[in-house]
């Protein structure tokens, strides 16, 4: 023991344990007390029954079941997709949300809608053929020459061609 | 003032690529928040796309531009200086202003340059004696000036034989011009010229089919492999070089739109960064510089072989926002970038041929119908849909 303790380095090991002694003291207090702490939990039953009666009670309505289980891991399967998936999600929320919020770019898409589609112009047309109805209103009956008039405007024509090219469509899908 | 700033990421170029960039980086890192420098000297922001359309008197000029600050994505500094000199080595650069910006990652991102000077009169007669471009925010309205006045007489509408930012461009107006002067009965005794210091119409054989159907439904003369040289506003006389015979010619003409030669900006040219002919040398897939691993470039200012569009760098910009992140993460630069690009050639009021190809000159179109077509949805979709995907899409990077 003697010839090994006269080794350098042992000597030098021995010099930083003295060295480092009130530290490791200190370290060995703490941990006394942490496992003196584990240790009254794991005695302390009363606690432990209310804390896992608690845990219990909170779980129950979800009556996780085996199949539960099996789902939770298929949904780690498909993380990596779904994530893609939400991502494009997020990113096209992102941007509605940064359109809605930018008044010159939702005044461009109004204006930019309102010249494909002549909203006023149709509008226009509406307020006049009403004004023109009440206006011109008569009681007479329509006759039938009036209504073979009405069948040659352009407009019926293209109209009644449309549903018959439709019906056609339709019945060759059924 | 002069400043020094110490910062993660250096984006010179605070455009389209610039912006969209640094959007990128900052909604995938949120560590690089307050890490991010924009540096670009503009206090507007230009949504060029739009000029052809006003030009044509078919847009507003004023919604084409918004002011930058309230474009800097949230988390992102601006420095509003231009910068003068790189020093790569040294992971540094310095402005005009002589603030220095050091760096741990650079992306230069900061366009092209447009060499008014390169024709002779240019710039003592633009926005006059019928001589007009769509290449400024300053002039593109007398573009729509010069085509609602127009009374009848030569209409010249020019390309040069440099890298333009978007190709189509040139032909476009021309196309619109030439649907005005038959609304407003004046093509009938309109003689309309494109002279193009390009080969042909369009470098893709598929969408060119097209064009030189429109060419010769519109009754367009063609001449190619010409350059403006010269122009004399008062006299309206434009004189042009023949690209193959040094030959001169001169045509006179009641309105021009002059489309000026560009080139890559000075700084970029005089700087290490820079390849033979003055571009960011990048690698074209995975947009890392060729010489310096931690600087990225992206757009009109790079040596892409690929044409120079705002679509472009739609595509770019995940791609160096993706290999960047990876270089800091030391992971390998996986993203990479087809050279993908898309010309929306408005060949009317209404209509629209939607050209997108890559490097191989392959369509690699987006909607399953015939792009080469002209569609008036496309034309729908470019004036009234493209610029909200701009400002709200791409440069918040989502898009």
């Amino acid at each position: 023991m003697l010839q090994l303790i006269e080794n350098d380095e042992q000597q030098e090991a021995l010099r930083y344990f003295i060295e480092k002694l009130p530290q490791l003291k200190q370290t060995m207090e703490s941990l006394e007390e942490k496992v003196a702490f584990v240790q009254h939990v794991l005695n302390d039953k009363q606690s432990l029954e209310a804390m896992f009666t608690e845990w219990e009670e909170k779980a129950e309505p979800f009556r996780l079941t085996p199949e539960h289980l099996e789902a939770l891991a298929t949904l780690v399967q498909l993380l990596p997709t779904l994530v893609q998936w939400l991502q494009k999600a997020e990113q096209f929320i992102s941007f509605v949300t940064s359109v809605i919020n930018d008044r010159e770019s939702m005044a461009y898409a109004i204006q930019g809608a309102e010249d494909i589609v002549p909203i006023e112009k149709g509008l226009t047309i509406l307020k006049e053929t009403n004004e023109r109805f009440q206006r011109e209103r008569d009681s007479s009956p329509v006759s039938l020459l009036r209504m073979y008039r009405l069948l040659k405007h352009p407009l019926i024509q293209d109209g009644v061609k449309y549903i018959e090219t439709l019906l056609d469509v339709a019945s060759k899908h059924k | 003032m002069a400043n020094v700033y110490d910062v993660k990421v250096a984006i010179v170029g605070a455009g389209s690529a610039g912006i969209s960039i640094a959007a990128r980086l900052l909604r995938k890192s949120r560590q690089l928040r307050g890490q991010v420098l924009l540096i670009d000297p503009s206090d507007k922001h230009y949504y060029q796309p739009l000029w052809t359309l006003v030009g044509g008197g078919a847009a507003k000029v004023e919604d084409s531009v918004r002011e930058q600050a309230t474009l800097i994505p949230d988390g992102a500094k601006w420095l509003k200086e231009a910068v003068d000199t790189f020093v790569p080595e040294k992971n540094t650069l310095k402005t005009k202003e002589g603030s220095t910006v050091r760096y741990d990652y650079l992306v230069v991102a900061a366009g092209v340059e447009i060499y008014w000077d390169q024709i002779k009169g240019l710039k003592e007669t633009i926005g006059k004696n019928g001589v007009c471009s769509n290449y400024s925010y300053d002039y593109v309205q007398s573009t729509w000036e010069n085509i609602r006045h127009f009374r009848g007489g030569t209409a010249i509408f020019t390309q040069p034989s440099t890298q333009v930012k978007c190709g189509g461009a040139p032909q476009k107006i021309m196309y619109l011009a030439d649907d005005y002067f038959r609304q407003s009965g004046v093509r009938e005794q309109t003689n309309i010229i494109f002279a193009s210091g390009l080969p042909n119409i369009f470098a893709v054989k598929k969408y060119a089919d097209t064009l030189e159907q429109v060419i010769q439904r519109k009754n367009i003369e063609t001449k190619y492999r010409v350059e403006l040289v010269e122009i004399d506003g008062k006299a309206k006389k434009a004189t042009f070089e023949h690209l193959d015979t040094n030959e001169r010619f001169t045509l006179s003409f009641d309105m021009i739109h002059v489309t000026p030669p560009m080139g890559p900006p000075a700084f970029i040219k005089k700087s290490p960064l820079a390849d033979e002919a003055g571009w960011v040398d990048v690698d074209p897939y995975t947009l890392q510089h060729k010489t310096y691993e931690n600087v990225f470039g992206a757009g009109d200012c790079t040596n892409l072989p690929t044409s120079k569009t705002g679509a472009a760098i739609r595509k770019q910009a995940p791609v160096v926002a993706e290999n960047l992140l990876a270089l800091m993460n030391e992971k390998p630069l996986k993203a990479r970038y087809d050279g993908y690009t898309s010309c929306p050639l408005v060949t009317g009021y209404n209509k629209l041929v939607l050209a997108e190809f890559d490097y191989e000159k392959n369509p690699q179109e987006t909607f399953p119908f015939d792009q080469s077509k002209e569609r008036m949805s496309m034309y729908v979709m470019k004036r009234n849909v493209l610029p909200i995907v701009y400002w709200n899409g791409m440069l918040k990077g989502l898009m």
